[in-house]
């Protein structure tokens, strides 16, 4: 499209075409335009969408998702992954509630879990940068680790019952909403507002366009990529460690599956599975809007099976639209 | 010694015993060399820790057990070497299982059943290839989504229970082909058939020019798409194949079937050999599979724990990605240190006639 060429004033249909682009490229503006349509059309197709509980219980299913799609989001976009989110989060789950189980203070407790996250995204940075494993594997097997630790760990009990304080962590409402919202929506603003602003999170985005040239301009790759899967692991333990806390118990399943959601949601937010681009409020984004699914499922009673299937046939068909509906300018 | 001589060239030259000889040790130094000898090393150590473990019955047993990650990881190496990936042999290998033991208690002949089943795995692996060429979608991202959904499907055909097989099935397992059960001839017939066809059918061939670069291999007139589809096609297929013997043998198709098998079918190639990047051989994927039946059967018969399992699956992923990274830089350097040698040979020696 050479502006060469166009010495006339802009036609509607480039006008139109301005506006694709526009709607593709600012995918958040895209996303909570179809947030809307599905309340709509959700509170429509069912009584109980709107009432105060239904869109409490949609607030908590977002929340915990979103801590951990913010870490991965700015992994993804410097052209990595983290597929070890989810045992990261489990891990650090069981830990925190086997340690407070057994009579250790609660905030210490919970400091063990954070550092536990941080632990394991030290472990995959390092393997990530200075062993130079493709980021797919280095967490695979990262994942498989913690996953199994977990079992070894609680020797394949689920933890039932913990005490108070460790539940008011997650159980206390402000507002008529749990306090685990609240830490996400701060968690989410202030992590858009740094991706944005941020010197430091903003390499990742060269890194991911072209790791040489990155490293050739002088950006600290190896520094820079640690401390994303570091801030990664933590944010995933935090989610963990909140779930725990709210539901005032961990089972050995915690955390299973979830990294294939974020991933999910944070390409349907726009983040370029190839690096380079993303937002941290797209990827928000893409968690309600999957959260709103599933929460419209539950409540129409849709087989539980049956919404593992629309999951997967949902991945796939956001990734192929997001592949074949953005313009070769975006791309 | 002319330029371009090493005393291993001039070995193989002369031919006979000595290059033989020369060219076994040198394969010994490679990957699967190394599988090969840590295998031979860990029987050896096996059979001295625990007098079972020589036991025919064991052997077998452990043998049937490894089938399923053997047969599997035969189609996975397929995929690796055109340099994919596929994450959702775990759940075809369940939803062909679940598939055939359906079919069957509705009263559908075996033949039937297990064809059924087996078409199962071939249109997951259809579809992950053409998501995956057509729509260039990342191979990852791609099996996920198609890993999920099959999951999904046997989660909502078995209800979270196990579907019995009828009862007259129980022949077939107990049939034994030349005095071994099926399962254990399955396995060596999958990798024999699939070594033999890597070194010399073409297009098995040429999977190796895709994982290479597929756009030196478009370039060269491979039809890449093409290729990488029966890749996946065939990699669902075996998963389905090892799903049907895993479902006979247990006698019931359980939905958690597969789960596991992820790990274990990526483990067994990259052990072998098999790099991301593309190259290696089903040989060498049989002998990563051979490790880890190996240790499986270790735990077993050791007694360790059997939640230690994954753990341990995970660090082998973690000690081989490792091990291939650091032959990578040795290769690296050394060609690098070979290219640095012959330049300096040619500034001393100009170019003649005849070397």
């Amino acid at each position: 499209m050479s502006e060469i060429a166009q010495t006339a004033a802009p036609s509607d249909s480039t006008r139109l075409r301005r506006l694709y682009v526009l709607l593709i490229e600012r995918r958040d503006v895209t996303l909570l335009i179809t947030m809307l349509l599905l309340s709509l059309l959700f509170s429509r197709l069912s009584p109980y969408y709107l009432t105060m509980m239904n869109m409490r219980t949609l607030f908590l299913a977002v929340a915990f998702n979103a801590i951990v799609v913010i870490g991965i989001t700015i992994l993804i976009i410097g052209g990595y992954n983290d597929i070890s989110v989810g045992a990261t989060y489990g891990f650090a789950s069981i830990i925190v509630a086997m340690l407070i189980s057994e009579g250790f203070p609660t905030w210490p407790g919970v400091a063990i879990g954070l550092l536990i996250g941080v632990g394991i995204g030290l472990l995959n940075g390092i393997l990530v940068t200075r062993f130079h494993l493709p980021a797919f594997l280095a967490t695979l097997g990262t994942m498989s680790v913690f996953r199994g630790l977990i079992w070894v760990v609680s020797g394949a009990h689920s933890i039932v019952g913990v005490p108070q304080q460790y539940k008011m962590l997650g159980q206390t409402k402000i507002l008529g909403v749990q306090l685990p919202v609240y830490i996400m929506l701060v968690i989410v603003i202030v992590a858009d507002f740094m991706l944005r602003r941020s010197t430091f999170l903003r390499q990742m985005f060269y890194i991911g366009i072209n790791q040489d040239s990155a490293e050739a301009a002088g950006i600290p790759v190896a520094r820079v990529t640690t401390a994303c899967y570091i801030l990664s692991g933590l944010l995933s333990a935090l989610a963990g460690i909140l779930d725990g806390a709210r539901l005032g118990a961990v089972y050995i399943q915690a955390g299973l599956g979830i990294e294939f959601q974020v991933i999910t949601a944070s390409v349907l937010g726009g983040t370029a599975l190839a690096g380079g681009r993303g937002t941290v409020f797209g990827a928000f984004l893409g968690v309600v809007v999957m959260a709103m699914l599933t929460n419209f499922f539950n409540l129409i009673g849709v087989n539980m099976y049956w919404q593992a299937v629309l999951v997967g046939i949902i991945l796939v068909l956001v990734v192929v639209l997001d592949r074949l509906v953005t313009p070769k300018e975006v791309r | 010694m002319q330029r371009g001589e090493t005393m291993n060239s001039i070995h193989r030259a002369r031919g006979g015993l000595q290059a033989r000889a020369v060219t076994a040790l040198r394969w010994l130094g490679t990957q699967e060399g190394v599988v090969l000898i840590i295998n031979v090393l860990l029987a050896l150590a096996l059979a001295l820790a625990s007098p079972v473990f020589l036991t025919r019955d064991n052997l077998l047993a452990g043998g049937v057990a490894m089938a399923a990650h053997a047969i599997t990881s035969m189609g996975t190496t397929l995929v690796l070497l055109t340099g994919g990936i596929d994450l959702s042999v775990g759940s075809s290998f369940g939803l062909a299982g679940v598939i055939m033991a359906e079919t069957m208690c509705r009263g559908v002949p075996f033949w039937a059943a297990a064809a059924l089943g087996i078409m199962v795995g071939v249109i997951i692996g259809w579809i992950n290839g053409v998501v995956i060429t057509k729509l260039e979608i990342n191979p990852f991202i791609a099996t996920m989504g198609t890993m999920t959904m099959a999951r999904g499907l046997v989660n909502v055909m078995t209800q979270s229970r196990s579907i019995r097989l009828p009862a007259d099935c129980a022949y077939l397992v107990n049939t034994l082909i030349f005095g071994l059960p099926p399962s254990f001839v399955l396995m060596i017939a999958s990798v024999v058939v699939t070594d033999l066809l890597l070194r010399y059918w073409r297009p098995a061939r040429q999977f190796f020019y895709i994982g290479g670069s597929r756009e030196h291999a478009r370039l060269i007139g491979i039809n890449v798409d093409r290729l990488q589809i029966l890749a996946y096609v065939l990699s669902g297929a075996l998963a389905a194949l090892s799903g049907l013997l895993f479902t006979l043998r247990s006698g019931s198709a359980h939905q958690q079937a597969g789960i596991e098998l992820n790990m274990k079918v990526i483990l067994s190639p990259y052990l072998g050999g098999v790099g991301f990047m593309g190259g290696g051989s089903a040989f060498g994927a049989f002998l990563g599979a051979l490790l880890l039946g190996l240790i499986f059967n270790a735990i077993q018969l050791l007694g360790i724990a059997v939640l230690w399992q994954n753990v341990l699956v995970g660090v082998l992923l973690l000690g081989a990605a490792l091990v291939g990274i650091f032959r990578m830089r040795r290769e690296m350097q050394r060609s690098r240190r070979e290219r640095r040698l012959s330049r300096r040979e040619a500034a001393i020696q100009p170019a003649e006639p005849g070397g």
